[in-house]
């Protein structure tokens, strides 16, 4: 019995000081600042430093133009997203890889998504441009861009909502586009 | 063989575009306007994001925001937006919107300020911060309080916010996050114009023949501008010129004719170099009639310092800082500062003691003599010595490129417009650099008229419209008056109904001063609004001890939590764009509003309401007494003339400021805003429980048309009027001055502008008031103490080039650049929460030249260290991105929070504008 007691006791005091000895460190480890531990944002690291900084690494889907498949736009005639890879595919004046695919004329025998009307029209000047793309539409990216494989880093709650099922992956703009605009 | 995928695509694009030559595609512009059977609602607003200010649709549906499309009927963007523009639409919707107030309390629920964040009710939040307000405001008096403000502000929630502060606590204390952006804009404007703001607008895209961006990437950062701009270049491709000058190449270079990279701060060298060719070697290209009657030539003091610290050994510098930080105080000339500064009399290797820096804005007149005499040292030669930044591109090449650039400026029918942001504002000589704009294109006579001007683009949404305008910075008050002067303070104490002798006529503390007030103790309550100060003011280490270790407290109203909010001790959740009535101004001019769409999340409340309530908190007899400042200054117990007014000591300054007799003659319901919620006027369904513990019912009056009606009392008849509130609900923006109605394009040209046409002096007229009385000197310093009337005439200022105080050297071999992507809005805390936006740009990259790369032994993908006197960050290296910088050079935008690489920038100024320069410092960069 007393020997069990020593055993116990030893035991206890074993864990006491474990215990002891791990409350210390993690006391020692807790920084100044007490936001740290605060699960808000999405940087992690402790402010004051930035060695345990931890960044996925995003790849961009390496799949050719041929052979990607279209993303559902965001909302309705939200700008198409990129579900190919461009690295190779600078947008230069005088090259323009993306308007060699996706220009109407061409689209239909690449199986590519087309451009739509709104953009083969000048808006300022309210002119049809006779299946020209507008050059203020030149520079694709500054609309459309492709995608990194990763799930994102805070979720959005937006809800999707498409008025009619095609709106889900085309342009419908030019009939809605003075829909509510007095 | 295989073909390249790339050489696939050509050819298959080519064959099928052959198949299909003259196809034209029908359609009809002008589609009916359909209502809505869906249930969905569409109306006008403005994006959220740059200072282009785009007209956006907004349509909802049950309460929710569930599409936007470009306003077509917009003169900004005619229905077009940038990808960020069109994700409007989902950045309210983040999982982790701040929808309850959170205080740091210990475990018994009391506030700590070593305590963690948990939430709380509006009326608990309130309380704490009253009383911890009070604590710093009874001891410390006015000056040891503080608000960080922004270029994001609506118009009615800066305007109101600067009236709480200035005449209610009597504080100017305020200073919006413009300061780091449009700071230098605005001296340069004021002390070249009179007046603040650019006299272009827009349409000078369609009409000009040339674009020049200097420092500023406007593909990306005002990609609807750059829209335009590339819609002109190809339209006329033979005719039109684009050059882009810029320290690294990015997009704007795919469309330019012309790209010179040039080394860090040396646009000073280059401007010089334009004017002296034109008043060297073309003084046929002079415009002298123009300059003769509207323009009189001058300068001011070179050694300025570098807005740091004037104690260059402060106590809570690092050592590896002190180097740097004493140049505040004393800089060793280089050899090519030394010959640009020729006019001293002083050589390479001498020490320039910084005697003026504290009277960095003062200039005085001189002759066109001495202006030519100071231009003389800046040739071909010296210039292209100085100004080159890539090291790879030959001599000869990079001074072809600067003379073409000289050419296309001096070509005598040729247009110009120069566009610039904040390349040339964030710079420790910015309001130098901005003044030297107006210095080439007034020599030339190319301002203030369609297709030519120099045209200072704004960064944030209401950087003018609520920054500027109406003066949420610590000197100022609306419509560019100042709270140094007394004819100032007169009238704004006039229109606010005070008693005279209220406002407080010694300049505030500025954003920077702000944050070291805080690290010397002497502002001891700061609440920031709209912004993210601590993510995006430079030398950032010091300022998170000072948020977390200095016996303040830091109230923070926000969206989403940021760096700032993780530091602070109260976070208070705020209602966003569409969830509020606002109204923006942009960099045109144009104002915009736009009514409140949807209800709040959560307990997320407009800003607005946060002032007005905390101002019923507060009344007349606690802050309208005398209040000793320093020994120089007390303000005057204004208790007694108050009376007189009518006021009683137990009012509140709710009562006074916001909720007087004429507020509440703003009714509401009213019919502009039939079938639209206001939140402040009358609550909304969720009966959020109020800071008095009750539900929030509403004031009951219109309080957001009150404020725009006695705000625009401040600037009519003085070239700053605008229209009334229900006009901007029918229109698609004014750019302001709007005169009988009418709206101004180009300002200072008589055939415009109602103000120049009255002043009648001729074609043009630079009427703007503010430092119109200028003493007349020589390069070395004024020689007057009479001073001379230049009523409507602008200045022609010469500056000469000086280095940044930080350069490259051995121990920190690389330029750090810092800015923008065109998928994220500034910190990044609205657009990383929109997926779309987080997967197009997911992390700030380190560009950097390959070589540089292989030299460091890091390869594209790999992690790298970037390192300063002041801090260090990890960042992921890319050498093939769309930023490509010379060799020496590294880019890190500032987005992530992960990549906070306002830790490594320093925290010098302009010293005349207090401008951050955010473009240069010296890293060293290491594999992590």
């Amino acid at each position: 019995m007393n020997r069990d007691i020593r055993y116990w006791t030893g035991l206890l005091s074993v864990c006491v000081i474990v215990l002891f000895c791990f409350t210390a460190a993690h006391a020692a480890s807790q920084p100044d600042t007490a936001e740290e531990g605060e699960k808000m944002g999405y940087r992690h690291a402790p402010l004051m430093d930035d060695t345990g900084t931890q960044i996925p690494s995003a790849r961009y889907p390496s799949t050719g133009p041929g052979d990607s498949q279209r993303i559902e736009r965001s909302f309705e005639n939200a700008p198409p997203l990129i579900p190919h890879d461009i690295a190779d595919m600078p947008i230069k004046r005088g090259e323009n890889l993306c308007i060699s695919c996706h220009m109407p004329d061409a689209a239909a025998g690449m199986e590519a998504t087309p451009i739509p009307v709104s953009h083969l029209t000048d808006l300022r000047k309210r002119k049809d441009l006779g299946g020209k793309l507008y050059p203020g539409r030149f520079y694709c990216t500054q609309c459309h861009v492709p995608q990194a494989e990763l799930k994102p880093i805070i979720p959005n709650n937006f809800q999707r909502e498409f008025r009619n099922k095609e709106s889900s992956y085309n342009s419908n703009l030019m009939e809605n586009l003075n829909e509510g605009v007095r | 063989m295989l073909l390249s995928r790339r050489d696939f695509i050509k050819a298959a694009a080519a064959a099928s575009a052959a198949g299909a030559v003259g196809m034209s595609l029908p359609h009809e512009i002008q589609a009916a306007v359909r209502t809505a059977e869906t249930g969905w609602r569409w109306d006008k607003a403005v994006c959220r994001f740059c200072g282009t200010g785009c007209g956006i649709m907004v349509a909802t549906r049950n309460d929710r925001i569930v599409a936007v499309k470009g306003d077509p009927e917009a003169p900004v963007n005619r229905g077009l937006n940038c990808i960020k523009g069109y994700f409007n639409a989902k950045i309210m919707y983040g999982q982790d919107r701040l929808t309850r107030p959170l205080l740091r309390v210990n475990r018994k629920g009391e506030f700590d300020k070593k305590g963690k964040f948990r939430p709380v009710s509006w009326k608990r939040a309130f309380d704490e911060m009253e009383r911890q307000f009070r604590r710093a405001y009874n001891t410390l008096g006015p000056t040891g309080i503080g608000v960080f403000g922004s270029g994001q502000y609506t118009i009615q929630e800066g305007y109101a916010i600067s009236k709480l502060m200035k005449a209610g606590f009597r504080s100017n204390n305020i200073d919006p996050n413009a300061r780091h952006c449009m700071a230098s804009a605005v001296a340069g404007f004021i002390q070249t114009f009179g007046i603040d703001e650019p006299a272009g607008n827009y349409d000078d895209i369609e009409f000009t023949d040339t674009i020049v961006t200097w420092g500023a990437n406007m593909t990306e950062m005002h990609p609807i501008l750059w829209s335009r701009v590339t819609d002109r270049k190809l339209s006329r491709p033979d005719r039109v010129k684009v050059v882009n000058l810029t320290t690294f190449t990015q997009r704007c270079s795919d469309l330019a004719d012309l790209e010179i990279i040039f080394k860090p701060n040396t646009d000073l060298a280059i401007w010089n170099y334009i004017a002296h060719e034109i008043v060297y070697h073309h003084p046929e290209s002079i415009a002298r009639d123009f300059v003769d009657r509207y323009m009189v030539f001058a300068t001011g003091f070179p050694d300025i310092g570098y807005g740091m610290r004037e104690d260059i050994h402060h106590p809570k510098y690092r050592k590896s800082e002190l180097d740097t930080t004493a140049k505040q105080r004393f800089k060793k000339l280089t050899a090519d500062e030394a010959e640009g500064l020729k006019f001293l009399g002083v050589k390479p290797q001498d020490v320039m003691e910084m005697k003026h820096s504290r009277k960095a804005g003062a200039h005085w007149r001189i002759s066109f003599e001495e202006f030519k005499k100071g231009l003389a040292p800046y040739t071909l030669e010296y210039t292209a010595r100085v100004a080159r930044g890539n090291p790879d591109e030959p001599m000869k090449v990079f001074q072809e490129k600067l003379k073409v650039l000289a050419d296309l400026y001096l070509e005598k029918k040729r247009k110009v417009v120069s566009f610039w942001t904040m390349g040339m504002n964030q710079h420790t000589r910015g309001t130098w650099v901005n003044e030297q704009a107006y210095m080439v294109h007034f020599l030339l006579g190319k301002q203030a008229q369609p297709g030519n001007g120099a045209f200072s683009l704004t960064g944030q949404p209401s950087a003018c419209g609520t920054a500027r305008e109406v003066g949420t910075f610590a000197h100022r008050l609306p419509a560019d008056m100042v709270v140094k002067n007394p004819e100032h303070r007169k009238r704004a104490e006039a229109i606010w109904k005070l008693p005279p002798g209220t406002i407080n006529p010694r300049v505030g503390s500025h954003f920077v001063k702000m944050m070291r007030d805080l690290e010397d103790g002497k502002i001891r309550f700061a609440w920031t609004h709209v912004c993210n100060p601590w993510q995006d003011a430079a030398n950032a280490n010091h300022w998170i001890k000072a948020a977390r270790n200095m016996d303040n407290f830091l109230v923070v109203s926000d969206v989403y939590p940021g760096i700032s909010a993780k530091v602070s001790d109260l976070i208070l959740p705020s209602a966003m764009i569409f969830e509020k009535w606002g109204a923006y101004g942009n960099a045109e001019r144009r104002t915009q509003h736009w009514r409140q769409q949807v209800t709040p999340v959560g307990e997320a409340m407009p800003d607005l309401w946060q002032y007005t309530e905390f101002a019923k908190r507060f009344r007349l007899k606690e802050v309208w007494k005398e209040w000793k400042i320093d020994e120089g200054l007390s303000l005057p117990d204004v208790l007694n003339e108050a009376k007189k007014m009518g006021y009683r000591p137990d009012d509140t300054l709710f009562d006074v400021l916001f909720a007087n007799s004429e507020a509440r003659g703003y009714s509401w319901p009213d019919p502009i805003g039939k079938g639209f919620r206001n939140t402040e006027a009358e609550g909304d369904k969720r009966n959020v429980i109020g800071v008095d513990g009750k539900p929030v019912q509403g004031y009951g009056f219109f309080l957001q048309k009150y404020l725009w009606e006695e705000y625009r009392k401040f600037g009519a008849g003085h070239g700053h009027d605008l229209a009334d509130f229900d006009t901007y609900h029918k229109v698609r923006g004014l750019r302001w001055p709007v005169v009988n109605g009418r709206e101004t394009p180009w300002r200072f040209n008589a055939k415009y502008d109602p103000y120049a046409r009255a002043a009648g002096s001729g074609d043009f007229a630079f009427y703007g008031p503010a430092l119109k009385k200028l003493p007349k000197g020589d390069l070395l310093g004024p020689r007057t103490r009479e001073k001379f009337s230049l009523k409507n005439k602008a200045k022609i200022f010469f500056r000469p080039y000086m280095e940044p105080p930080e350069v490259p050297d051995g121990a920190y071999p690389f330029w750090l650049c810092t800015g923008r992507v065109l998928e994220h809005w500034h910190s990044g805390t609205m657009t990383i929460r929109v997926p779309e936006l987080y997967r197009a740009v997911p992390e700030a990259l380190c560009y950097m030249h390959p070589e540089d790369g292989r030299k460091l032994g890091v390869r594209e993908g790999e992690m790298v260290w970037v390192e300063s006197r002041r801090g260090k960050v990890k960042a992921r290296v890319e050498t093939r991105g769309r930023n490509r910088p010379p060799k020496g050079l590294v880019f890190v935008p500032w987005f992530d929070e992960r990549v906070y690489i306002n830790k490594v920038t320093l925290d010098a100024t302009c010293p005349i504008s207090k401008q951050t320069d955010y473009k240069k410092c010296a890293a060293r960069i290491y594999k992590a």
